[in-house]
């Protein structure tokens, strides 16, 4: 007898059930406009910029909200399961459950990957044409890449956020939530406040924007900024993996 | 007798305000139908979820085909289950519901048509599944249970919502599984499901086993024998000399419990007494069911 289903398979079983419900969809036309739209208005609101980063940085806004959307894809490939029961007709056929919700997370962060990769291409596009800089935007200058990339690794990230929060929480309602408040609310709400602790604080808190420009929130130098989002992201993750395990369904 | 293909052993499931299932030791053999039978409440459904992994056993241990549910290596070809009709996403269509569950265990695309065929849904395979009655649902997690063409199916209610041509056509898929030899395992509250269906009974009140028993004996222990006599306190009398035990009915007759008919026959010719009329009388198995479950029932309708 065989060695067992290979994890592939277990793969290509979690794509199908990503793209055969609509909210996939919702939240992927959602995070394309938003971003798209926001990349192109910035970019034509900006007439010119010093360095072609900045113009990129500049053009790439709308993640800041629009990633919104990939972690409600993230939430919504967990939730939605434990919501419908329809968990229980996995768990039947896939009873490793760290085996499923890994084979989960890589469908959920290659499309979130994709999706961030098309993105920052049409933003950059966006700022090319439509903003001045000494120079040009060069897609392939260093720093230009850098900062495209670092958006693409956190909209990967937001997705693992996702579940991880997803399989800690299982309420739709309480992960959509939480990861709205940590990426979105809370950074900037405790930059804003005053005191040194909960500027320090907010720098440990997993933004979206990652980098220099760090979306009304307190800066902190990219290399930090991702190991911070990607520390909330694998310990999200991890805790959903042993709770998954362990509990009933 | 074959090896059993299900094994609870001292099988213990404690929540927070109530111990569902008791110390439970039952094995579940191939080549017949075993009905799993129990009141509401009674633990059925806990005891299904432990043996396929969904819930962990407080203590005891389960395993299916030797080992451990979880350590299957192919779940679905091993092992169909239906334990909530309503276990799928409601935005989902019957055939991605079921694609995904096939891909899962490497089983091929094509499985989807047969098993949608088999249940009757091919015209409704690409509908969204929110739309499904209950007796449609039924039907697509049948489906889903089929898919790996299993040895061993665990079905919990499959009968619930289901029209009366379902319910036959789910008797005798569940005969024919049986007849080809795999081990089929499936849970009512309703004996009368049971009647025409299964071979063996396992029988659960508030989580103990209250009897593990072939469907004929529990059926052979409740019977009786109707007689009729036109002198039947004399009849009667010879009756219990012979060790039977009397019970005189609203009609006239007599009913006899513990000899056979044969032996009612030779007591009353003995005693020169004539008959006119001697029946086995077939306890209905509602009857059988009530009189062992009428103590272990968890949710009593107030007596009026």
């Amino acid at each position: 007898m065989s060695r067992g289903i290979p994890f592939s398979a277990v793969v290509r079983s979690e794509w199908t059930r990503l793209w055969s419900v609509r909210s996939t969809w919702w939240a992927t036309a959602v995070f394309v406009v938003v971003v798209g739209a926001a990349g192109a208005l910035a970019a034509a609101g900006t007439d010119t910029a010093e360095r072609a980063e900045v113009a990129v940085q500049t053009a790439l806004i709308g993640f800041g909200f629009g990633q919104l959307a990939l972690l409600v894809v993230g939430v919504l490939a967990v939730t939605a399961e434990h919501a419908s029961g329809s968990a229980v007709a996995t768990l039947v056929a896939v009873p490793r459950r760290t085996r499923l919700l890994l084979a989960r997370t890589v469908v959920v962060a290659t499309w979130c990957l994709m999706l961030g990769v098309a993105l920052v291409a049409a933003c950059s596009l966006a700022a090319r044409t439509l903003t001045a800089v000494p120079g040009g935007v060069d897609p392939t200058d260093p720093e230009v890449l850098r900062t495209l990339g670092l958006q693409v690794g956190a909209a990967g990230l937001v997705g693992v956020l996702g579940v991880g929060l997803g399989a800690v929480l299982r309420s739709t309602a309480g992960a959509v939530g939480l990861g709205t408040a940590l990426v979105l609310v809370l950074p900037p709400v405790l930059a804003l406040s005053g005191p040194r602790w909960a500027e320090r604080l907010s720098q440990a808190l997993p933004m979206l924007r990652v980098g220099q420009d760090a979306f009304f929130s307190v800066p902190t130098s990219w290399p930090v900024g991702m190991g911070v989002v990607a520390a909330w992201a694998v310990g999200a993750w991890v805790i959903g993996a042993v709770l998954h395990e362990r509990r009933d369904v | 007798m074959l090896s059993p293909v299900i094994e609870l052993e001292a099988l213990t499931k404690a929540y927070r305000s109530k111990v569902a299932v008791s110390d439970l030791t039952v094995t579940v053999h191939p080549g017949r139908v075993t009905g799993f039978l129990g009141p509401n409440g009674s633990g059925k459904t806990t005891t299904m979820r432990c043996v396929l992994g969904l819930a962990r056993p407080t203590s005891g241990t389960t395993r299916v085909l030797g080992r451990p549910y979880r350590e299957l290596a192919h779940p679905m070809r091993r092992v169909g289950a239906l334990i909530d009709p309503r276990a799928r996403h409601p935005g989902r269509t019957a055939a991605a519901h079921l694609l995904a569950l096939a891909r899962s265990n490497g089983l091929p695309a094509s499985r989807v048509d047969d098993v949608l065929e088999l249940v009757g849904l091919s015209e409704v395979a690409h509908d969204r599944v929110r739309g499904f009655s209950l007796g449609m649902g039924q039907r697509l997690g049948i489906a889903a249970a089929l898919l790996g063409d299993p040895d061993v199916l665990l079905l919990d209610e499959p009968v619930n919502g289901l029209d009366p041509e379902g319910i036959r056509w789910v008797r005798e898929l569940l005969r024919d599984l049986a007849d080809e030899g795999r081990t089929v395992l499936v849970s009512s509250h309703l004996m009368s499901e049971m009647e025409d269906t299964a071979d063996h009974l396992v029988v659960l009140g508030r989580g103990r086993l209250l009897a593990d028993v072939p469907m004929a004996d529990l059926l052979g222990a409740h019977s009786a024998v109707r007689v009729r006599s036109p002198q039947a306190p004399v009849l009667a009398a010879a009756l219990q000399r012979a060790g039977a035990t009397i019970e005189l009915q609203i009609d006239g007759s007599l009913r006899v419990e513990g000899l056979d008919p044969d032996q009612v026959g030779d007591v009353a010719f003995l005693a020169g007494v004539r008959v006119h009329e001697l029946t086995r009388v077939t306890a209905s198995l509602e009857a059988a069911y009530l009189t062992l479950t009428g103590d272990e029932v968890e949710y009593r309708t107030a007596a009026r």
